[in-house]
């Protein structure tokens, strides 16, 4: 029996379980049977350009290289997201783009786990089910895989969703998440901006819009809509732009930016759909601009009645010049009163961009991703609850910046 | 009397004395071994004919009629002086033992093989060409580890910018080339360009004599390739008129191995299939005419050059996604003059080149969908173009006007100075349908950018004790000015200028310390200017950086060589350099890029080239390169040391060739070569220092992390022979590359063709 026949039967038994938290940001506290269970993502100079990707047998402590006789070397490093036992990145080791997964193997060795080109924006939803979305295929076209095989085995067509009067459609070209046997899928309206089509362009239409898809039989239900916003999520990177908190409902980024000219951030916000429901919480909506103008949200962790982001201390420029600068900070903002409380005890950071885990739970503790290239820190710190302060946990001394890190759960 | 003159095989004897003793009178014979001396008849006359390496004869021949016929037997003289071989130097010998030494590759002596230039090329030591593909393909020089635009291209000492692909060393036949000079760190005065690794120097034939070479070689591939070189002189060499063409064809049509992934399913597998959209053909047409040895001018040469390229894209920068229908086209009429005057009795020259030319260059890349590999088109309209999603329908002007002076004057026989000036204008404008706009709506490409540049270089030479020991000291000048409208980052359109000018020097010495053997030494201050591009940005997602430092770069390098005459010849060169501010397109804010001085690099290598006669008919060569370059002060450990990415460290080649006469006739030649190629396998991205492969020097063993992005070892190996008849001028070649069929990648997941062959024949007469 091959290693990917085992992991299928070892995925199979675990399906029940998992099909209840697919959004495996909060990770499993059960790791028996992998003996690297923590894997880090990291990229040298920018996301774009080289990384590498290595496996942990412990919680990495105090100074981590990420290169190790273990590591796979990377073309690209634009984030990662796990399912079960299994990394999911946005482009081949090589730098072809399109969705590879990676399988830890019982040495630590990351191994190829199978390759769909061309997919973008994508979510694993069981052990053999998943939704891709592939442009060159189609842009109102959602592609449904097995992740076991790495196969692609069908396509829903949406292109009724479609608005004749706008230049540009897309579904799933940054929303893919599910829960509850629902598949939410982002509706895009924009302008046709080329390559860069759907991108904060979409003032076609003043509301964010959701496809809301049966998983078990992929048909489409309804679409919800949610007025005064811009499009949700950002489908450039493995950031994947939406939340599992632990109170059941999802959570969803709409960033803000715009890539029209002049290139600025406005009107950022954090929507959510409570546990059990398949519409947006009309009355519950999360404004940047109510802590600092011009901020945007891309990244989030709800956790205990609160919910942690990251706020910039000055406005994010026009153009996007300073939107990587070390300027953020975590907060902890209360879900009801959205009263926001800073996280003392670590310096600024950057912004989390592809990374997923900017913000993650490990075995009910908090982590925060700490990234500022002008003191050169750059790893975790670990969050205490109680009174709101952090303090480093890791940090990397090789391999470059961390762009995904996650604990790999046991299948 | 009619006398003929022959040796003992009966062949004609020509250049034969002939004497009539009686009369006092005589000649030589001609190449038929005939000569006609008028003598009175009646009489008996006392004859001796003599020739080099035969035995004299002597006789009596007595006229008895009107006209006497006559034929003479010489025997051979063993003992006699067969031959005087004069020894001299070609310009290309010559330049190999400056003190700033070039590399030549001597074309004229491979000119009926079916090779290309870069295969010739790349037989040298410390060159690496490398060629994404067929015929028409970009091509990479890496000298001593130096890249892109590090290198600099001259033809006959001028920038070839404005030539555009039109004279790509890709395309030039070697016909047309007397020599390539190769300058690996330091350039001489008469090249004046900002060269921070190199220059390479395409010198055309001039040849002083009518003419005329026609070639034509049939290659795999259905590739077709003509040349044709040709020129007259009026009887007293005062006028003269020429052409130099070729013309290039290729399917480009060569298997590769890829993979396809299945419509359904997504999954990729490996295929085998050909290329089917790799077509490429272009043309070069010079012609020139010309007055010589007039009061005003020792030569006066006024050219018109056109040239066409069409192309066809099968693949982008990797072959991970194939293109159907891209394709481009260049093209240009350059007309240009060059003069040449000698004064002071020789002791002050001038020359002076002058050309004007606007290259038009259009990219179609409009496709509204996607192909594979097979050649199925899908439809799509989010896919405008196959290159880039946006798709591109540019037509673009480049307007050139270059110019070059050069002075030199000899202060005294053993001391020359040399002024040189080459001034670059340059301007951009065109359009584009599908590019960029400025908020106003306006095409970003119809406002005109324009670069000007300034190079200036005074050198002297100096020979010392009976020039034994040379001596060239050199300073450099170059200012550029550049002027555009771009936009900013939000978008804002903004006219933009900038300027700057730079001094370098360079110095190299040498002594010749016996017949036999030299040493060299030079060392430059190089830089390369930042530019157009790279200033100004694209106005689109490429910004702008005013504030971009020249490239700096200190080289040292030091050489050896010794040789014999058809015996054997060696040489051995290191060079140290110390680059830094080398500029590298950076990802920038949330997604732009901008041109960045980022990398320092550091290193040294060594290369050595040895030929051996194994017996008067057969030689054997080889040579090596090894280069240990890395970056250094980066602030980044795991780039600390780290050997520089995607370059060639270690490549060989070997060599036989055999020279036969009388092969299958009396006076025909054979010669039949073999080359290897080796290069090593090298990391698309940069290998920590401390993960790298542990074998010696790196030769051997994989790096110590799951690192897969790899250009994988080389080894090609050709054979071919070039076949000269008894009825010359004729020559015919023939080639087999890539003999073993190998998997051969230049660059990363692009294969180069497999085993394919290629004859030629040549046809070259002429007259003085």
């Amino acid at each position: 029996m091959n290693k990917l026949a085992k992991f299928s039967l070892g995925l199979a038994v675990c399906g029940l379980f998992l099909s209840s938290c697919e959004k495996e940001k909060t990770t499993t506290t059960d790791n028996g049977a992998t003996q690297f269970p923590y894997a880090i993502l990291t990229y040298e100079s920018n996301m774009a350009q080289t990384g590498y990707l290595t496996a942990f047998s412990k919680f990495p402590s105090g100074a981590v290289s990420n290169i190790t006789s273990n590591s796979l070397q990377v073309a690209a490093a634009f984030g990662m997201t796990q399912y079960g036992n299994w990394l999911f990145t946005r482009s081949s080791n090589a730098g072809q783009a399109g969705i590879q997964k990676y399988v830890v193997g019982s040495d630590g060795k990351i191994n190829d786990g199978g390759f769909l080109p061309n997919g973008e924006m994508f979510q694993v939803v069981s052990d053999d089910k998943g939704y891709y979305w592939d442009p060159t295929r189609g842009t109102m076209l959602l592609q449904i895989f097995n992740p076991t095989t790495m196969q692609r085995t069908g396509q829903i067509d949406l292109s009724s969703l479609a608005l004749p009067n706008a230049p540009y459609n897309s579904v799933g070209q940054h929303i893919i998440a599910s829960r509850d046997g629902k598949l939410f899928v982002g509706v895009v309206h924009s302008s046709d901006m080329g390559a860069n089509s759907g991108y904060g362009d979409d003032t076609i239409v003043n509301y964010a819009e959701l496809a809301v898809i049966d998983i078990a039989t992929d048909q489409l239900e309804k679409t919800i809509q949610y007025p005064g916003l811009g499009s949700l999520g950002w489908g450039s990177s493995g950031n994947q732009m939406w939340t599992l908190g632990d109170d059941g409902a999802l959570y969803f980024y709409a960033t803000g930016m715009s890539l029209l000219p002049p290139l600025s951030v406005n009107n950022s916000a954090i929507i959510r759909i409570k546990k059990g429901e398949t519409d947006f919480d009309q009355s519950w909506i999360l404004k940047a601009n109510d802590y600092q103008p011009h901020a945007t949200f891309g990244t989030a962790l709800v956790k205990s009645g609160k919910i942690y982001v990251q706020l910039p201390t000055g406005p994010v420029q026009d153009g996007f010049t300073n939107l990587n600068d070390p300027m953020y900070d975590y907060y902890a903002i209360d879900l009801n009163t959205k009263a926001a409380t800073k996280i003392t005890g670590m310096p600024h950071t950057q912004y989390a961009y592809g990374n997923d885990q900017c913000i993650l739970s490990v075995d009910g503790k908090v982590y925060l991703w700490m990234g500022n290239s002008s003191t050169g820190e750059n790893g975790y710190y670990r969050l205490n609850e109680g009174n709101n302060s952090a303090s480093p946990v890791f940090h990397l001394t090789e391999g470059g910046t961390i762009s995904g890190f996650v604990k790999l759960s046991n299948q | 009397m009619e006398l003929d003159v022959r040796n003992s095989n009966h062949e004609p004897v020509g250049f034969a004395l002939v004497q009539v003793h009686e009369l006092n009178t005589g000649g030589l014979t001609d190449s038929a071994g005939h000569i006609s001396i008028p003598v009175p008849p009646g009489k008996s006359y006392r004859l001796s004919v003599s020739c080099t390496g035969y035995i004299p004869l002597e006789t009596v021949i007595a006229s008895s009629s009107a006209k006497v016929h006559r034929s003479f037997i010489l025997k051979n003289n063993p003992s006699e002086l067969k031959m005087v071989r004069i020894t001299g130097e070609t310009h290309g010998a010559a330049l190999k033992k400056n003190a700033i030494k070039a590399e030549v590759i001597n074309t004229l002596e491979a000119k009926e093989q079916p090779s290309t230039l870069i295969e010739l090329m790349n037989r040298s030591s410390g060159i690496r060409i490398r060629q994404a593909g067929a015929l028409g393909s970009n091509s990479d020089v890496s000298l001593n580890g130096f890249q892109d635009r590090s290198i600099r291209y001259f033809k006959d000492g001028l920038p070839l910018n404005y030539l555009g692909a039109g004279f790509s060393m890709s395309l030039i036949p070697v016909n047309m080339l007397d020599h390539v000079e190769v300058y690996k760190g330091v350039l001489p005065a008469y090249l004046g360009a900002d060269a921070l690794g190199g220059a390479i120097n395409l010198v055309t034939r001039k040849e002083k004599s009518n003419f005329v070479d026609i070639s034509y070689e049939l290659g795999s591939f259905n590739t077709h390739r003509v040349s044709l070189n040709a020129a007259y002189y009026s009887p007293d060499k005062k006028y003269f008129i020429g052409v130099n063409g070729f013309y290039n064809y290729s399917d480009g049509d060569y298997t590769v191995d890829v993979q396809f992934p299945d419509e359904q399913t997504g999954v990729l597998r490996d295929i085998t299939t050909k290329l089917y959209h790799n077509r490429f053909s272009n043309y070069y047409v010079e012609a020139y005419a010309g007055i010589r040895d007039v009061k005003w001018a020792d030569e006066l040469r006024l050219m018109v050059s056109g040239f066409g390229l069409n192309k066809q894209f099968q693949f982008g920068t990797t072959m991970f996604k194939p293109f159907g229908m891209t394709h481009g086209h260049q093209s240009s009429v350059i007309p240009a003059i060059e003069y040449r005057k000698r004064f002071l009795a020789g002791r002050l020259e001038v020359t002076g080149f002058a050309e004007v030319n606007t290259l038009n260059a259009t990219i179609v890349d409009t496709a509204h969908g996607h192909f594979d590999w097979l050649g199925n088109f899908t439809p799509n309209a989010n896919e405008k173009g196959e290159i880039s999603n946006d798709g591109t329908l540019s037509d673009i002007g480049y307007h050139y006007l270059t110019s070059r002076g050069n002075i030199r004057y000899n202060i005294m026989p053993a001391q020359t100075v040399d002024f040189n000036i080459v001034a670059d204008n340059f301007m951009r404008k065109g359009t584009d349908e599908y590019g960029k706009r400025f908020p106003d709506g306006e095409d970003f490409l119809s406002k005109p950018a324009s670069y000007r540049k300034l190079a200036m270089a005074l050198g002297l030479t100096s020979g010392f004790l009976n020039k034994k020991v040379q001596n060239n000291l050199i300073f450099k000048f170059y200012r550029y000015r550049t002027e555009a409208r771009d936009m900013t980052v939000t978008g804002a359109p903004e006219r933009v200028s900038n300027q700057n000018h730079q001094w370098g020097i360079a110095e190299g010495i040498k002594w010749q310390f016996s017949p036999k053997s030299l040493i060299q030494f030079s060392a430059e201050t190089a830089l390369r200017m930042p530019e157009q591009d790279e200033i100004f940005g694209d106005g689109n997602f490429k910004l702008a950086n005013f504030y971009l430092k020249p490239e700096r770069s200190l080289n040292f390098n030091l050489g050896y060589q010794t040789g014999k005459y058809q015996k054997y010849h060696f040489e051995t060169n290191v060079f140290y350099r110390r680059t830094k501010n080398m500029i590298l397109l950076m990802p920038l804010y949330f997604l732009n890029s901008q041109s960045q001085n980022v990398d320092n690099v550091q290193g040294a290598g060594l290369d050595m080239d040895a030929n051996y006669y194994l017996t008067p008919w057969l030689k054997a060569g080889g040579n090596f390169t090894y280069q240990d370059l890395r970056l250094v002060h980066t602030g980044n450990p795991s780039r600390e040391g780290a050997r520089l990415r995607n370059t060639p460290y270690f490549f060989a080649n070997l060599g036989l060739n055999a020279h036969f006469q009388g092969f299958f006739f009396r006076h025909d030649k054979l010669d039949v070569y073999w080359y290897y190629s080796f290069v090593r396998q090298f990391y698309l991205d940069y290998i920590p220092k401390n993960m790298e492969p542990a074998g010696f020097l790196g030769l051997w063993g994989n790096a110590g992390i799951d690192a897969q992005n790899i250009i994988p070892d080389q080894d090609l190996h050709t054979i071919g022979f070039t076949y000269y008849p008894t009825s010359r001028p004729l020559a015919f070649g023939f080639q087999v590359k890539n003999l073993f069929n190998a998997k051969v990648y230049d660059n990363f997941r692009i294969q180069n063709p497999g085993r394919n062959y290629s004859v030629k024949i040549s046809y070259s007469l002429f007259k003085k």
